[in-house]
């Protein structure tokens, strides 16, 4: 039971500590990739949230559900180093590491694929244009599949402030798409 | 007139009941014809289902380095011990500094403060036994208070006490280890 190696893990067992990172490590990596756009910072940053979680287990109450406790730490660790960045970000589209090489998809037109693959980098950058907080929910919702009420516990805010937050940010996504008028039929 | 924000087609509490499917079915049918007659409307609907879309069918993030794991509970038991160390010391300097301000407080030698203390002992032994036991109780409870106690046995062991209080507190440690050690074996 997930509650027991928790508690195992709360006294500081090794092997529930152990089992703990292994069982969270890439959705926490996940929350931070997509928040920060970059693999190594988004490894740094998870290895930064699941050590900070493990030394502050002693504060997480069991009644709770584990995971938006941890993704919360996780988060406020990316909102952290979002604010600690320099203003200019490189935006061309793919890093190095491929980062945001999104799949477009199997189309059989290539130039249908290539405007989606375009439009994927746009909304991307839109992405990163999104208050820090709307970034965590949007990614919350979609990505690690978390409940209104998971991603509540993960942010500290209300049902409805998430649901309001989750709705205008996709809107602000809509409206760069109708600016842009970058349309797949 | 004001208009109800739930069935304004317009407004943001509309919108968000449509794109969570909460709509009845005639409000979809109303729904479905408004949009067939408002281009804006139309336009931004088609627009947030692709974004929709295109969130939903995203590409996952890329797998973790195979190292990750052992890197990261290499990083915990080192921030562990460094903490561990930081409470053994802080025990031992409040001790310490306790000890020092009794020294200036009281204007008087190193020499003649133990041996009042062991007078002190010597006639409050019970006493002062139970409050050691006390302490390797809350040592035994409390894990994380194992390292200050440590600190503060140890400083006492140094400027104050018999050397049983010391020896008190590593036997019921070590047995605390190999109560762990057995009951985890079975």
């Amino acid at each position: 039971m997930e509650e027991e190696w928790l508690l195992s893990a709360q006294r500081g067992e090794e092997e529930a500590v152990n089992r703990l990172v292994t069982c969270y490590q890439q959705a926490v990596f996940n929350l931070c990739y997509r928040m920060l756009g970059e693999y190594t910072e988004a490894e740094d940053a998870a290895q930064e949230a699941l050590v900070k979680a493990v030394m502050h287990l002693h504060t997480y109450d069991p009644e709770r559900p584990f995971k938006p406790w941890l993704l919360r730490i996780a988060s406020n660790e990316c909102i952290d180093r979002i604010r600690r960045r320099k203003p200019t970000v490189s935006l061309d589209g793919m890093g190095d590491d491929g980062a945001w090489e999104w799949q477009a998809g199997h189309s059989p037109n290539p130039e249908v694929e290539m405007l989606q693959q375009e439009r994927q980098v746009h909304i991307q950058e839109l992405l990163q244009d999104l208050p820090p907080l709307d970034r965590t929910i949007i990614t919350l919702f979609y990505w690690e599949g978390l409940s209104y009420t998971e991603i509540g516990e993960a942010t500290g805010l209300s049902l409805s402030a998430i649901k309001s937050r989750l709705f205008r940010a996709r809107r602000t996504m809509a409206q760069f798409i109708v600016e842009e008028e970058v349309y797949v039929a | 007139m004001s208009r109800d924000p739930m069935t304004d087609m317009h407004g943001e509490a509309w919108w968000m009941r449509a794109l969570e499917g909460e709509l009845s079915g005639e409000e979809a049918e109303d729904w479905q014809a408004h949009l067939a007659q408002c281009p804006s409307c139309r336009q931004e609907w088609a627009a947030m289902t692709q974004v929709d879309m295109i969130l939903r069918t995203a590409a996952p993030p890329p797998l973790l380095p195979a190292d990750f794991t052992a890197r990261t509970v290499m990083q915990i038991a080192h921030r562990q011990k460094l903490l561990r160390m930081l409470r053994f010391v802080v025990g031992f300097l409040i001790v310490a500094a306790v000890a020092w301000i009794g020294f200036i407080y009281f204007d008087t030698t190193l020499d003649t403060l133990v041996r009042a203390a062991s007078v002190v002992i010597s006639r409050w032994q019970i006493l002062f036994a139970a409050f050691m036991r006390t302490l390797v109780g809350l040592a035994i409870t409390v894990k994380t208070l194992l390292p200050m106690i440590l600190g503060i046995a140890t400083a006492l062991f140094l400027f104050l006490t018999p050397n049983s209080v010391l020896a008190t507190v590593l036997v019921a440690w070590v047995s605390q280890k190999k109560r762990a050690r057995a009951a985890a074996a079975m």
